[in-house]
């Protein structure tokens, strides 16, 4: 490396080489054009920018992006929306829990006091792409005893709530019904949800029977949901999984869900999102062979041009043979020319073989590129889409807060 | 690509105090790709990282009276960008380790594009500063004098900061080349 090598690496570190007004640009060109080394660290750099440049482009959301955090900003606010329930069901809850410790411990002697349920707390629902989501909450990891003993009555095991009454944690969260073994006294663990609760079996099925609000959930082999309406309020619900038949009491709707369908909303938005991601990255590999065709198609037309002029110089060849054949002084001379027109064909026709050849491999190429070419719009459609039904989804689940 | 405004953003933030939500849209027109692109390096999905970069812009516009130095809103943004994003990523893994079955058969959510992950990556290594000026210049295609001018820095010093970057970038230019 020469001392002019050094003067140039120092303005290239300086940036001298980024701006074509800036001072020591022109040095820098200058002395790329005749040292090698340095021409190839400024390719280098050069390249290093044009990742940021492509880098930046990719991930620029476009023009909707900040349409749609205006619209977000004028959303009502999650946060003075919860924390006044949150710390209301909170005190409730408490208040409850220690209610049932202290009713558990006195059942032993007394029969306990019948406790009204508590005021019913709504947890919104969206439906989005025919499935319920609901808020993410704080999951209650410990497990509570209903407030009430299962009482079985009758050959068949039916059981009801002695009490009847509601169990209510925090509004907005998981709920768990966990059955116990069906004997005498059931012990349900909720993880959180708010619900009235009555067990009955049929055969060796056990069923059950959620209601809320005058709302019934029904579900087998209770894994868990909830669903809960006021009479005003629009329906809502909370499902996990299981396979549910949810039936409206107004006869509205029903609804009918397979297994392992329900989804926070946190969940459900990343299933969409999964989605999209699947389809951006089928077209991301549907782009880059549609590139690779291309190229080869490219390649293939340059060849397919050396052909032809090959062609177009033998033939010129055998012209001017043949007239020289013509205008041969003597036998030796034309026998010899013979022999070199016989070459001349001999390569054409080798020619002709390997272009009909490469004829067909392009003809499949552009064919295969045309199919890659309608699959690639087909799947720009889906991948916009699926890209419009994220934003339907954060836009409802916006409402949800 | 948004238009370079010429409204700095200590201006721009000091007009959103004054009730004028517009110039916070100019704020996230100039900072929504790498807003995106800090996310996706950590959340590695790209729709995932568009609703971080969202969620990260309404809470910073939510947060703005809290912002000491307005010309570090954009440094203050990738803090709140980047903790969304990890809040996001540490979610969505207990989601699926939660809810297994649900996601079984779906696969983890990363998305291919190698060269803008491994771009996002480095911006992630970067200062917020350097990330800055990357956007001016490579986004809205400013030049080192229009950038010194908006940051109040000199030319000097966006240079060097771009080329210090860039340096660094050469790494991931080389395999890029060697592909």
């Amino acid at each position: 490396m020469s001392g002019d090598c050094n003067r140039i690496r120092d303005l290239i570190e300086r940036g001298a080489y980024l701006d074509p007004t800036a001072e020591g640009f022109r040095d820098v060109a200058r002395h790329a054009a005749g040292c090698a080394e340095c021409a190839q660290l400024v390719k280098e750099l050069r390249r290093a920018e044009e990742i940021v440049r492509t880098g930046l482009r990719w991930a620029d959301p476009g023009d909707g992006f900040s349409a749609r955090v205006m619209r977000d900003l004028s959303a009502p606010r999650r946060a003075v929306r919860w924390r006044a329930p949150l710390a209301a069901a909170a005190a409730i809850a408490l208040t409850t829990f220690i209610a049932i410790l202290v009713a558990t411990q006195s059942r032993r002697t007394a029969e306990p006091p019948y406790a009204p349920p508590p005021a019913p707390q709504v947890v919104r629902a969206v439906r989005i792409s025919g499935e319920f989501a609901v808020p993410d909450g704080p999951k209650v990891e410990r497990a509570f005893p209903v407030n009430a003993d299962i009482l079985a009555t009758g050959p068949n095991a039916s059981f009801e709530t002695v009490h009847g009454v509601g169990f209510a944690l925090q509004p907005n969260t998981l709920f768990r019904v966990a059955p116990g073994p069906l004997a005498g006294h059931t012990r349900f663990e909720l993880k959180r949800g708010s619900a009235a609760v009555s067990v009955k079996t049929e055969g060796r099925d056990q069923q059950v029977h959620l209601v809320v609000d005058g709302f019934s959930v029904l579900t087998r082999n209770a894994d868990f949901l909830i669903e809960r309406r006021n009479a005003d309020a629009p329906p809502a619900l909370y499902v996990d999984r299981g396979t549910v038949v949810i039936s409206f009491d107004d006869g509205v709707s029903e609804v009918r869900m397979g297994e392992h369908v329900a989804l926070t909303s946190g969940q459900l938005l990343d299933r969409v999102r999964a989605d999209e991601a699947r389809v951006r990255t089928e077209l991301a590999s549907l782009e880059r062979h549609c590139v690779e065709l291309k190229s080869e198609i490219f390649r293939g037309e340059e060849l397919e041009r050396t052909y032809w002029s090959r062609h177009r110089q033998r033939d010129s060849e055998l012209e001017m043979n043949q007239e020289a054949i013509a205008l041969a002084p003597d036998e030796a001379t034309a026998e010899a020319l013979e022999k070199s027109i016989q070459k001349v064909v001999s390569t054409v026709q080798t020619l002709e073989f390997l272009m009909d050849e490469h004829m067909a491999k392009m003809g499949a190429l552009r064919k295969a590129l045309r199919e890659r070419r309608a699959e690639l719009k087909q799947k720009q459609v889906l991948a916009r889409s699926y890209r419009s039904q994220r934003e339907r989804s954060r836009a409802l689940l916006a409402g949800l807060r | 690509m948004a238009a370079k405004s010429s409204v700095d953003d200590a201006t721009a933030v000091a007009r959103c105090l004054q009730g004028d939500r517009n110039a916070f849209g100019v704020l996230v027109e100039r900072y929504q790709a790498l807003a995106v692109s800090v996310a996706f390096s950590i959340c590695r999905e790209r729709a995932l990282a568009e609703d971080v970069a969202q969620d990260a812009f309404v809470r910073a516009f939510r947060k703005l009276t809290q912002l000491t130095r307005p010309e570090s809103f954009c440094a203050w943004l990738m803090n709140i960008v980047k903790n969304g994003a990890l809040r996001t990523a540490h979610n969505v893994s207990r989601r699926d380790e939660v809810h297994k079955e649900a996601s079984a058969g779906r696969g983890p959510h990363v998305e291919n594009p190698t060269a803008a992950m491994e771009f996002a990556e480095l911006l992630a290594r970067v200062d917020e500063e350097a990330q800055q000026v990357l956007t001016f210049k490579y986004l809205h295609g400013m030049t080192c004098a229009e950038i010194g001018s908006e940051l109040g820095v000199p030319v000097g010093t966006v240079t060097s900061k771009i080329s210090r970057t860039l340096a660094t970038l050469r790494g991931i230019a080389r395999r890029e080349t060697q592909r």
